[in-house]
């Protein structure tokens, strides 16, 4: 038995494996902490992912600007309705939208709220809660009111307070102050104020004008148009009548008991 | 670890670590990869090794990174191939002993405990004395000597 060796035929010599493996792997001294290296790029690569996902539920916002004299309509994804009146702002994360339905408001909106989970708007001053119900909020400078049109509201700013149809709430002096209004029509008045009209027929438009303004107004043309614009009830006759011709570049002439337009 | 160091150390130790994981597995590609993980562990943990005193650390990060890879998945052990007559005749009888003798001693080192076969191929195959052993393994001098003859007493039978 002596006689016998183990002698283990190596593939490579260890000279070769050190050129191989170890020369490069000796020479530069940051590979000395690839191990720890690809850790920590593992972790920054994780977080950066959190981040990112966070980020993405914080900034998936989506927000209504109206200028002054524009009122906006807002279906919210569970089919609520909000009309913003002008210089009023909306916004609320589509993310989270079916998780809780909330809003941010600020100046003035009508909501017209679905039957569903609570409903919160969220202003400066003092948050709203519903179920489903129709209401105006205002809150601009330092008003708040909540004017509910039916069902039932819950209001909370420096107070809780539950108002009914034809009911407001209003806060003054750090108090919340309710009362009984009467109600004009079925939503506040500010949403009526423009005149709007969308693809609409000239002559319906004319005609829709001369019922409202009880003037008399002749629409003579070869072919009807389509009207799109949107302009304040408050504005002139005159001004109104420039406004629904210039597009389609009609004259306009006084009459005795109201407006010509013709070609 | 300086490179310098390291390369000291690598030159002087790596084919010791890779015969000694050789005698557990008898397969020289996985004792390659081991010995070549351990010096990478080495060096990228920065740990330091005296060539001299430190050599059971070599050894057990050397059985450590065998174990967890490679005992799990039971390997046939076959040494014929590596075995080898000290003095090479051309001799025809000594071939064919040298043959009966080689299928024997495979056989016996097979029939082996790894524990036993470690200790006994450092012994005749590495030439390292029982404190050497000792030292270099973890255990006792008492626990070279027992495995040394646990093992002789396999090579007797198997060989008689």
């Amino acid at each position: 038995m002596e006689k016998l060796k183990l002698n283990p035929k190596w593939e490579k010599t260890k000279e070769e494996i050190w050129s191989e493996k170890f020369e490069e792997l000796t020479s530069s001294t940051s590979n000395k902490r690839q191990n720890y290296g690809l850790k920590h790029l593992f972790f920054a690569l994780s977080s950066v992912a959190a981040i990112l996902i966070v980020s993405l539920i914080l900034f998936s916002k989506t927000t209504y600007q109206s200028k002054s004299s524009e009122t906006i309509d807002v279906v919210l994804p569970d089919g609520s309705q909000v009309v913003l009146n002008e210089n009023s702002s909306l916004s609320y994360n589509r993310v989270l939208w079916s998780i809780s339905r909330k809003v941010e408001m600020d100046g003035e909106a009508f909501f017209v709220v679905e039957k569903g989970k609570k409903f919160t708007v969220n202003t400066k001053y003092g948050n709203v809660e519903v179920l489903g119900t129709e209401f105006n909020v205002f809150s601009r400078d330092t008003l708040f009111e909540v004017l509910c049109y039916s069902g039932k509201v819950a209001v909370t700013s420096v107070d809780t307070a539950v108002i009914n149809m034809g009911e407001s709430v209003t806060k003054q002096d750090n108090k919340l102050i309710l009362a009984e209004v009467k109600l004009i029509g079925e939503r506040p008045e500010w949403i009526d104020r423009y005149y709007k009209f969308e693809a609409i027929p000239l002559s319906f438009v004319v005609s829709e004008l001369s019922k409202n303004l009880k003037i008399t107004i002749e629409l003579d043309v070869k072919n009807d148009y389509l009207y799109t614009g949107k302009f304040l009830k408050e504005i002139g006759h005159d001004d109104m009548m420039q406004i629904i011709s210039s597009p389609f570049n009609l004259k306009i002439e006084k009459t005795e008991t109201g407006y010509k337009i013709f070609e | 670890m300086r490179r310098e160091d390291f390369k000291e150390l690598y030159l002087a130790r790596f084919d010791s670590v890779r015969r000694f994981i050789f005698y557990k597995c008898s397969d020289t590609e996985v004792a390659s990869d081991i010995a070549q993980e351990v010096f990478v562990k080495i060096w990228e943990k920065n740990i330091n090794i005296d060539p001299v005193k430190d050599i059971n650390l070599l050894f057990k990060i050397a059985r450590d990174l065998y174990i967890d890879k490679v005992r799990r998945d039971k390997v046939a052990l076959n040494f014929t191939e590596t075995i080898e007559p000290l003095n090479i005749t051309d001799d025809a009888e000594n071939e064919i002993n040298y043959k009966v003798l080689s299928r024997a001693y495979n056989e016996a080192l097979v029939q082996m405990t790894e524990a036993q076969r470690e200790a006994f191929l450092l012994n005749r195959n590495e030439g390292l004395k029982y404190n050497e052993i000792s030292k270099q393994l973890g255990i006792t001098v008492k626990a070279v000597e027992k495995r040394i003859s646990g093992a002789l007493s396999i090579l007797k039978r198997t060989i008689l």
